[in-house]
């Protein structure tokens, strides 16, 4: 089928282990992930033409530095300013660089080396509205800001504190199987619900733990791909989405809504088409929101749909099937590239415990907290090729 | 670190500009001062400071003081502070208020029970505490 990636495949991806705290800086995170999931394709660094860099913690570094600490003669960079969209949005711009000609083979890389306090000391000065409008006033970082589009969520379609527990349970549930993963015991629903309360009705299980780690993928041109042993993915679609609505915090929170038509079409599939989803899970509410704006479900019914529905790795439709951030933890920017290299990883058929039945599946980003909300959302369509 | 030492960490103040000053100076007199969009089709109340209209992106703004009238959006009550200079602060309630000339301001909600029933809806008043050397800061009180 010929579609706007045409010529473009997606060959490998890799992962470092996720750990509460390393010694190791985000060039060495990012040499790791890179290496790794050039393994998995079967391809050198010495192929490379091109890096996707996404890191908070970078600067004053940035990928232009990164390409020449690594030895990388790059054709093609991109850093991803988009917080959390930027894993899926580097993969985009890749594929567009691959697909015009420009390269053959991208490493997509996001690495942070995080703990609480420096996580929350980088979310106080992130962009002017937050430091001067959101920060000074108390607004509880991003745990506070994501409790209140949870109350909001909660009193418009009478979702209950039970209905994220299921989903951060399945979430944990998943990660048992994914030796990365930083949480390696089961939750249960007393746990969850007892949990120290963070931020009402936020507590501790609802919110994400800035770690240490990194995850890259490997774009190559279709020639390229001929010439490699294992199998291949295309992307069907990808789109982004920033400020949407413009000027409405609360209207319907991130901007997948706003491109998920566009998004089908383009991919020439539907949602009951999927296998899978990857969502951005820094807090479950916002994974509601995504099962809803990309069509998974009605408006105002993923709390019902999670009731309804097995989304862990024996389920009829496995969503964060490596136990996503709130399981396997928040390793910073790198958040919004551990769903892609999941996604990856699942349609490649290398998931080893966790594989799930599948050959086409979503992959969602969200980023870029900034005055009430995540700026920035992004979604792709990823399809093994048979 | 410890209570008697959290106290004497000022929480994070606000970088006055040329653009923020009527904003800070206002609520160092107590009063609560909104930018609104000059252009007579437009004339939306906006809220944080811009050069330019979000909503018609027209260049003219002009500042006046709002009625300090609002109401709860959403709330929370922040139980793990994201700054030292809030550890002696918390549990306290912190909301997005909608002013009724209809701009979004987030703000803590002092006195307001960090327990209990949804505060969504509820009506506030603006008022200005203390936040720093030389600095006032606009909260909002429930109203009976
Ligand atoms: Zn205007």
């Amino acid at each position: 089928m010929a579609g706007i990636f045409e010529g473009v495949r997606i060959v490998g991806a890799g992962q470092t282990p996720y750990a509460k705290r390393s010694p190791d800086t985000v060039q060495k995170l990012l040499y790791d992930a890179g290496s790794a999931a050039l393994r998995d394709a079967g391809l050198p660094w010495s192929r490379v033409q091109g890096l996707a860099v996404t890191s908070f913690m970078l600067p004053p570094d940035n990928v232009a530095t990164v390409a020449e600490h690594l030895g990388v003669e790059a054709r093609f960079l991109f850093q991803g300013l988009y917080g959390g969209a930027s894993g899926v949005i580097g993969m985009a711009h890749a594929a567009r660089a691959i697909r015009d000609g420009t390269c053959d083979v991208v490493v997509v890389a996001a690495a942070d080396a995080f703990d609480v306090s420096s996580h929350n000391e980088t979310l106080d000065r992130f962009n002017g509205s937050v430091r001067e409008f959101m920060s000074p006033q108390g607004f509880g970082g991003a745990n506070g800001m994501f409790a209140l589009h949870t109350r909001l969520y909660m009193e418009r379609h009478g979702a209950t504190r039970e209905d994220f527990g299921r989903f951060c349970i399945a979430l944990r549930s998943n990660a048992l199987h994914n030796p990365n993963a930083l949480f390696k015991v089961p939750l249960t629903m007393d746990a969850y619900l007892n949990a120290k309360p963070i931020a009402d009705p936020l507590r501790l299980y609802d919110c994400v733990l800035p770690c240490v780690g990194a995850d890259a993928i490997v774009l190559v041109s279709e020639r390229v791909a001929r010439e490699l042993p294992g199998p291949s993915l295309r992307i069907l679609a990808a789109e982004e989405l920033h400020n949407a609505p413009a000027n409405d915090v609360y209207a319907t929170p991130g901007g997948w809504s706003g491109f998920a038509d566009r998004l089908y079409a383009r991919a020439g599939c539907g949602p009951k088409d999927l296998h899978f989803a990857q969502l951005y899970d820094d807090y479950p509410v916002m994974c509601f929101v995504q099962l809803e704006g990309l069509g998974i479900c009605a408006p105002g019914t993923a709390h019902r749909f999670v009731r309804d529905t097995d989304i862990t790795l024996r389920g009829s439709f496995p969503v964060n099937t490596g136990g996503g951030q709130l399981s396997a933890g928040q390793a910073g920017a790198a958040g919004g590239t551990i769903g892609v290299y999941e996604g990856v990883t699942q349609l490649l058929g290398r998931a080893g415990d966790r594989q799930v039945k599948c050959q086409r599946g979503v992959v969602a980003g969200y980023g870029m907290i900034a005055y009430g909300r995540g700026l920035s959302s992004s979604a792709a369509i990823l399809e093994r090729v048979e | 670190m410890t209570t008697a030492n959290a106290a004497m960490v000022l929480k994070p103040q606000p970088r006055v500009t040329e653009l923020t000053r009527p904003y800070w100076e206002g609520a160092n007199d107590g009063r609560l001062m909104i930018q609104r969009c000059a252009s007579p089709a437009c004339g939306k109340a906006v809220f944080y400071p811009r050069v330019c209209c979000p909503y018609c992106q027209g260049a003219q703004l002009t500042w006046f003081r709002a009625s300090g009238r609002g109401s709860i959006i959403t709330h929370t009550t922040v139980r793990r502070a994201h700054h030292d200079g809030f550890n002696a602060s918390v549990p306290y309630v912190f909301a997005a208020v909608e002013i009724e000339e209809g701009a979004l301001i987030y703000a803590e909600i002092p006195g307001a029970p960090v327990e209990g029933d949804s505060l969504v809806g509820r009506p506030v008043q603006v008022d200005f505490v203390e936040h720093g050397p030389g600095r006032r800061m606009p909260v909002f009180r429930l109203q009976a």
